[in-house]
């Protein structure tokens, strides 16, 4: 008798990844039909067998982004410990503790101060390039390449494997990409993500598992997802994308952004500080291209163009707008 | 409730009480062998997808219930009912009424217990239900990433599905000394049933 069941169990599993698969074929439809009606009790073992697997989609998305979580936490532990055998090590003169963390370890960690950017070449011919303030952990496996964007902005410049997916976690969104130049940014619990070749694939793992409908997002688009909403997904103009990318070239681009939002976006890459004193002034727009990590020279031309004094107070430059006597 | 939502339903709020259910049919009805427990299984799930499930207040009760009604009807169908049964169907009434300790496991050890049976897959079998579901891939992506027929890569989830479906059956198992009774064989499932495409 339980023999009989487990051949039913493993016929239903069948049933429910063929139907996982996509609509049947009118041949599979008959067949599975038939299926169905030899026996009564094949009817709620395939609803089992699909129930268990609509819950292995939910748990799998949450260990796929659990993986890399717990990579990062993985590198802080192994990170600490390396510090205390540093301090062993000085005592007994023994790297093994070292050594054997080392082995340990499974994802590598990059990051970038404020004004600084990097470029990596990672093993697989991929690029990647982190902007200012920005973290990443890499993690390369046999059957995937997973990199976590911590903070900050990083552009993708991937190498196409097919043996390996190429996969982005950031806050709660899933991106995947093949043969893909893109960008992504957290800011706040926003993600934006910025394609500029190829295509990515958006999809939100929540605490209950993949939110239903993936997003794809195309050359020449970018997308916005803020927290508990769809992706909005608008068109860029190759002119806006490049603005977008300025930061590839340590600059800053503005086309119309109110200097509220400039003023921010030259902060994130300097170390001194802008502050605008006048409300009424931080609404006006601001167009150019500027030095991202200079501060001071943004305010000079940007104050001569709106009528604002700068005055510069050590780490902080102040704007305000011009007495008129 | 269209059929994804109702799977889902179903995956979310009755299959945390599937092993708890068999535990206490195994356990207390003792009249009953693993092959009568394995198709009142079955025909529990086939009732709850007629059933409006919106209406359901309280999942587990429900579930249950559903259970002592099935072994109830095989009762009054059968000729012959062992005196002993009718108490046991008055046993599974208490179990099922009562509110019942939360036994729904969290899902930070629903994960756990899940990357354990990963980790036993073999490896072609872990690497393509990892991608579907770990990176959620589609059948079809997944065959041409990995080179594989569209009909290998079923071959392979069919194979992971049905690990984890008798994984789930697994601790029940040594409720009653009748090993092998809720599992498959171990020797990988059969697909007869299934032609290959060339």
């Amino acid at each position: 008798m339980a023999d009989a069941a487990a051949a039913i169990n493993e016929s239903a599993a069948s049933w429910a990844i063929r139907l996982d698969a996509g609509p049947l074929r009118e041949d599979e439809q008959l067949a599975l039909q038939a299926w169905l009606e030899s026996n009564p009790r094949h009817h709620g073992a395939l609803i089992r067998a699909r129930a268990h697997w609509a819950d292995l989609e939910r748990l799998g998305a949450l260990a796929g982004a659990q993986e890399a979580e717990s990579d990062l936490e993985d590198l802080e532990r192994a990170e600490r410990r390396k510090f205390l055998a540093a301090g062993l090590a000085i005592t007994v003169a023994g790297g093994l503790g070292a050594a054997l963390f080392v082995l340990r370890r499974r994802g590598e960690r990059f990051e970038t101060q404020v004004g600084e950017m990097r470029r990596l070449a990672l093993a697989d011919g991929t690029t990647l390039v982190l902007n200012t303030a920005s973290q990443v952990v890499v993690r390369y496996e046999s059957e995937r390449r997973t990199v976590n964007l911590i903070r900050g902005e990083a552009l993708f410049e991937v190498a196409e494997d097919l043996e390996r997916v190429f996969v982005v976690h950031v806050s709660d969104v899933r991106i995947r990409a093949v043969g893909t130049v893109f960008a992504t940014r957290l800011r706040g619990d926003e993600v934006e993500v910025t394609v500029s070749e190829g295509r990515v694939e958006l999809a939100r793992v929540l605490s209950y598992g993949v939110a239903p409908g993936i997003q794809r997002v195309l050359a020449g688009e970018e997308a916005l997802i803020l927290p508990a909403k769809r992706p909005e997904v608008r068109k860029v103009s190759p002119e806006g994308l490049d603005r977008r990318l300025a930061w590839l070239e340590g600059q800053v681009a503005f086309n119309g952004e109110t200097l509220r939002q400039a003023v921010a976006e030259v902060n994130r890459h300097s170390r001194r500080k802008i502050i605008v004193d006048d409300p009424e002034l931080e609404g006006l727009p601001v167009v150019g291209r500027f030095r991202a990590a200079d501060a001071e020279s943004f305010c000079r031309s940007v104050g001569r163009a709106l009528g604002a004094t700068v005055t510069d107070d050590g780490d902080i430059v102040h704007m305000r707008t011009q007495r008129k006597n | 409730m269209d059929e994804t939502a109702r799977l889902r339903w179903i995956a979310s709020q009755i299959l945390p009480f599937e092993s708890e259910v068999r535990g206490w049919l195994t356990a207390y009805a003792t009249t009953l062998d693993n092959g009568d427990i394995e198709e009142i299984g079955h025909e529990a799930f086939s009732r709850l997808w007629t059933t409006n499930l919106t209406s359901i207040v309280n999942a587990r009760a429900h579930f249950f219930a559903v259970v002592r009604s099935l072994i109830a009807e095989r009762a009054r169908q059968a000729r012959i009912v062992p005196l002993q049964r009718m108490g046991e169907i008055e046993a599974l009434r208490v179990i099922g009424e009562e509110p019942g300790p939360e036994r729904a496991i969290g899902t930070r050890r629903q994960i756990a217990r899940l990357l354990k049976i990963v980790g036993r897959m073999p490896v072609q079998c872990r690497r393509v239900f990892k991608l579907r579901t770990f990176e959620g891939l589609s059948q079809r992506q997944i065959a041409e990433a990995a080179g594989l027929s569209e009909d290998a890569v079923a071959r392979q989830l069919a194979r992971a599905l049905s690990r984890v479906m008798s994984a789930s059956n697994e601790s029940v198992r040594t409720a009653r000394l009748q090993p092998a009774a809720f599992t498959s064989g171990r020797s990988g499932p059969r697909y007869g049933r299934r032609r290959r495409r060339d």
